[in-house]
């Protein structure tokens, strides 16, 4: 990993203070029991990270942390509602509105939810071939029939032939997530987003599925942005972390030294309500009282104090900066 | 083996194969009319205002047509009406239920206040007046009454659409590169088109009794035989020739019911508890 980022040329992807709002449609009713009107949520706050060629990215943190959200914004399924991303250098905004397929291309999404990612009237063939068509692979049908037999294969869907005439809902969802990934991985994408892959499927081969998301990845040079609120998997898969709070990050560093040395309460928190496998090893999980609230009417100060352990008066009044604290680590909170 | 299955699904359902049966005697009689119909029906007879008998199975009108030569014709002009009628409604709902659905905001916003305008209009009446003003051909009554019966195709195919759209696999094709135009036409149409199917099978028969009132009050096409004008002529009959009314009348009633069992059965058929079905057929 670090020679890589020695390298040390524009890195691949670069987000710059990403925010995503929604307007709310109906009136909001706050805790203190004031009524807001057009209240605005939240969802992605003010997150800023570089991702280098062949990284990998692990975002966690709980439901409606906003990490989908930013997994959609960065794929630009969404616009932001402001901040920009930059993809080896250049506006998002920009490639997209120049040359849509070929910013498609760059970046690609693997769904969580495997089962929904295809067209269920179209056979696996047509959903390979109708992509390959698009993006203007291959010369003819039977070249693109070619390729993607081979691909197939290469993932273990062997023979691959009895594979192209069968409909999405004749698959498992194993199956359906390795062609999603081949899918994505055939346009060559520079970055991969991917969105909770292994949460709909079957415990006994989600290893098979990281493995293959990984290896692919690696294959390619590809960078992946693991998002998951498994967080065994993402130290597993990941190269660094970002643990995300009501849409901002609040702690990003290494992989290893975030799970095995969270600074922030959060995290904390978080890492030592993850069960572990050995039943000898010290476990003593940090309860935090009450749900995270719905980033509507967001707190002055820090968002976490309201449920935060080691809060302080001063937390409540100030916001809090993302802080450098070298080797790539960047915590949220004054306390640390 | 597609045929089967679908032959399957047809059996299966009683409303499906009741309709289908009786819409494959519609298609019979009306194909088959110059062969099957005992008399010309444009030429009059001395025979006039005759009961029903051995020569004239459903009587005569008062110019000496043979009614039921006239019926099997008029099947003719009431399945044109009813299925062009029809099809271009449910052209135009779907494409504006499917636009205003996929692409929201504005676009949703100007399409769903012609749908509420179209609601609130008597289409009937704007029927009357557009066939008075513009002449009562046939061509005419058709456009008119496709043009006015899109609103439920409309209100079906935006519900779907709205709901297809946040499918993964909408979002799977966006982020795979396909424009939105494809999207629309690729997969959101043809995976929410089964309440537009069966609602514009109803609409058939919504067509064609649109047609027959307006042939009834004398604005439809004179130069074609249709059920309404011979209900029409005959009613100056009723009391002497109540045949000419209440034959012509069961065609109609017979059609619409046609149309209706096959809409409510394809209805059934399609609906998302029995979906998989649906996809057998059409996969």
């Amino acid at each position: 990993m670090s020679e890589e980022k020695s390298k040390g040329k524009v890195p691949v992807l670069e987000v710059i203070d990403i925010k995503r709002h929604y307007t709310q449609r109906k009136k909001h009713l706050t805790a203190d029991g004031r009524v807001l009107k057009h209240a605005k949520i939240h969802s992605v706050d003010g997150v800023s990270f570089t991702l280098n060629a062949g990284e990998v990215l692990g975002v966690i943190g709980e439901s409606g942390c906003g990490k989908s959200t930013l997994g959609r914004l960065l794929v630009r399924l969404e616009a932001p509602t402001s901040g920009s991303i930059l993809i080896a250098g250049h506006s998002a905004e920009d490639l997209i509105r120049k040359d849509r397929l070929n910013f498609r291309r760059t970046t690609q999404m693997i769904f969580q939810n495997p089962f929904d990612t295809f067209d269920p009237r179209f056979s696996i063939e047509k959903i390979f071939i109708d992509t390959l068509k698009l993006h203007k692979i291959g010369e003819n049908n039977s070249e693109r029939r070619k390729i993607v037999i081979e691909k197939l294969e290469s993932v273990g869907l062997i023979p691959a032939e009895s594979f192209l005439d069968r409909f999405p809902h004749e698959l498992s969802g194993g199956q359906l997530q390795r062609i999603s990934i081949l899918r994505s991985m055939m346009l060559e994408p520079s970055v991969v987003v991917a969105d909770e892959p292994v949460s709909m499927l079957d415990v006994s081969i989600r290893a098979d599925i990281i493995n293959m998301l990984y290896n692919t990845a690696k294959e390619h040079n590809t960078s992946l942005v693991f998002i998951s609120h498994d967080i065994s998997t993402t130290r597993y898969i990941s190269d660094r972390i970002a643990v995300m709070y009501l849409g901002r990050i609040v702690e990003m560093g290494a992989a290893d030294e975030v799970a095995t040395n969270p600074q922030h309460p959060y995290t904390k928190a978080l890492i030592s309500n993850c069960a572990s496998i050995d039943p000898r090893s010290k476990h003593n999980p940090v309860k935090l009282p009450g749900e995270p609230p719905t980033p509507v009417d967001m707190p002055a100060g820090c968002a976490f104090a309201p449920r935060c352990p080691m809060a302080a008066p001063e937390c409540c009044k100030t916001g809090q900066e993302l802080r450098d604290f070298g080797a790539g680590r960047f915590i949220r909170c004054m306390k640390v | 083996m597609r045929l089967n299955k679908t032959l399957k699904i047809i059996k299966e359902n009683t409303q499906l194969k009741v309709g289908c049966m009786m819409l494959v005697i519609l298609f019979l009689a009306a194909l088959l009319a110059p062969v099957i119909a005992p008399h010309n029906p444009n030429i009059l007879s001395d025979d006039m205002v005759v009961a029903p008998n051995m020569k004239y199975w459903l009587g005569t009108d008062g110019l000496g047509r043979d009614i039921l030569s006239m019926i099997l014709y008029g099947a003719r002009t009431s399945l044109v009406v009813g299925f062009t009628a029809a099809m271009i409604a449910g052209i135009i709902g779907t494409l504006l239920g499917g636009f205003a659905g996929y692409f929201g905001g504005r676009i949703d916003g100007v399409i769903g206040e012609m749908i509420n305008i179209f609601m609130m209009m008597p289409t009937f009446f704007l029927i009357l007046i557009v066939v008075a003003l513009f002449g009562s051909g046939l061509f005419n009554v058709m456009v008119v009454i496709g043009l006015t019966t899109w609103v439920g195709n409309a209100k079906l195919m935006r519900a779907q659409a709205m709901s297809l759209r946040q499918r993964t696999f909408i979002k799977s094709a966006e982020s795979i590169g396909e424009s939105r135009m494809a999207i629309l036409f690729k997969h959101i149409i043809p995976n929410g088109i089964f309440p537009i199917i069966a609602n514009t099978t109803m609409g058939v028969a919504g067509a064609i009794l649109t047609e027959s009132s307006l042939a009834f009050l004398g604005l439809g096409d004179p130069n074609v035989i249709s059920w309404g004008q011979i209900i029409q002529n005959g009613k100056s009959y009723l009391v002497d020739g109540w045949w000419m009314c209440v034959f012509a009348g069961l065609a109609i009633i017979f059609t619409v019911i046609t149309f209706y069992l096959i809409g409510d059965g394809l209805n059934r058929v399609l609906s998302p508890k029995l979906r998989n079905l649906g996809k057998e057929v059409r996969g």
